[in-house]
């Protein structure tokens, strides 16, 4: 369910979750968080999905294409690091910036992965300015199937 | 250009819709430059396609609106959210010099880029001193 990655409701602690998002909007920072994350307004944003045999990231990379970003996985450690210029074709001195709140520069971004992952399984692709990663959990904590021997 | 009333009635009759909607909606980051020729608005809205973009004009307020969708695998949860929204919403008032019958849109890699040119009565024009 793609709508649950990015409104962030869950079904045991909805209500929770709720009050926290709320919070959230009331005032920029919370006192708990994780320790590579941006604050608000920070470019570019990430979300991170887990199933039980892959993780996802999606970073939000608008205006960017795949190859102006440099994506590196050491360990369980994702890093993405890339460019952003401001819009080209404005001269200075031929007008007038009303608003800019749009990142420009240079940014670099990581965040941990699960322990679980393998990083040597790992998928990128690009599309309407997200760069979603792929990385595969390793075999052995992905859940089997118990063949169950009948008795003769 | 298509009237919003119907989409009004609907909001004002489903509170609880429209709360749960207003949670959900983000606000996209904008530069927005102006010079002699017009205006030009360029608006952060990754993750959204030109086919989940709606942008109108109406009694010279101009609305963008889009939906985010994202390629999630079913069984996959949350972990980690810093992007928390469904779509993005934004309205701008328009003054009267600008022509809105001539906005061009162009949307890529999750940027829009909308020009609204200024009416050609309203664009400066040099005036000639006579010797």
């Amino acid at each position: 369910m793609w709508n649950s990655i990015l409104s962030w409701e869950r079904p045991f602690f909805g209500q929770l979750d709720q009050l926290r998002h709320d919070l959230d909007s009331l005032f920029s920072e919370t006192g708990f968080s994780d320790i590579r994350s941006a604050p608000r307004g920070s470019f570019p944003l990430i979300n991170i999905g887990e199933s039980t045999d892959e993780v996802r990231v999606f970073v939000f990379a608008p205006g960017m294409n795949a190859d102006d970003l440099d994506v590196n996985l050491q360990n369980n450690v994702l890093s993405i690091h890339g460019r952003r210029s401001a819009e080209p074709g404005q001269q200075p001195g031929q007008g007038l910036y009303h608003r800019r709140e749009r990142f420009d520069g240079e940014f670099t971004r990581a965040v941990s992965l699960p322990d679980t992952v393998n990083p040597n399984a790992v998928e990128a692709s690009f599309k309407d300015g997200i760069l979603t990663v792929t990385v595969k959990k390793r075999a052995e904590v992905q859940p089997r199937r118990i063949k169950v021997k009948a008795d003769k | 250009m298509n009237s919003t009333r119907q989409d009004l009635a609907t909001r004002e009759d489903h509170p609880r819709i429209e709360q749960s909607r207003a949670r959900n909606t983000l606000l996209p980051l904008v530069d927005i430059f102006e010079d002699e020729e017009g205006i030009v608005l360029v608006a952060d809205m990754p993750g959204v396609s030109s086919r989940d973009l709606d942008i109108q004009v109406n009694d010279n307020v101009l609305s963008l609106e889009g939906e985010i969708k994202v390629d999630v695998p079913s069984g996959t949860e949350a972990s980690f959210a810093e992007l928390r929204g469904t779509r993005y919403e934004r309205r701008f008032t328009l003054s009267r010099e600008l022509d809105t019958d001539r906005i061009e849109a162009d949307l890529k890699n999750g940027v829009l880029r909308l020009r609204v040119p200024k009416r050609a009565e309203h664009r400066p024009r040099r005036i000639e001193i006579k010797s």
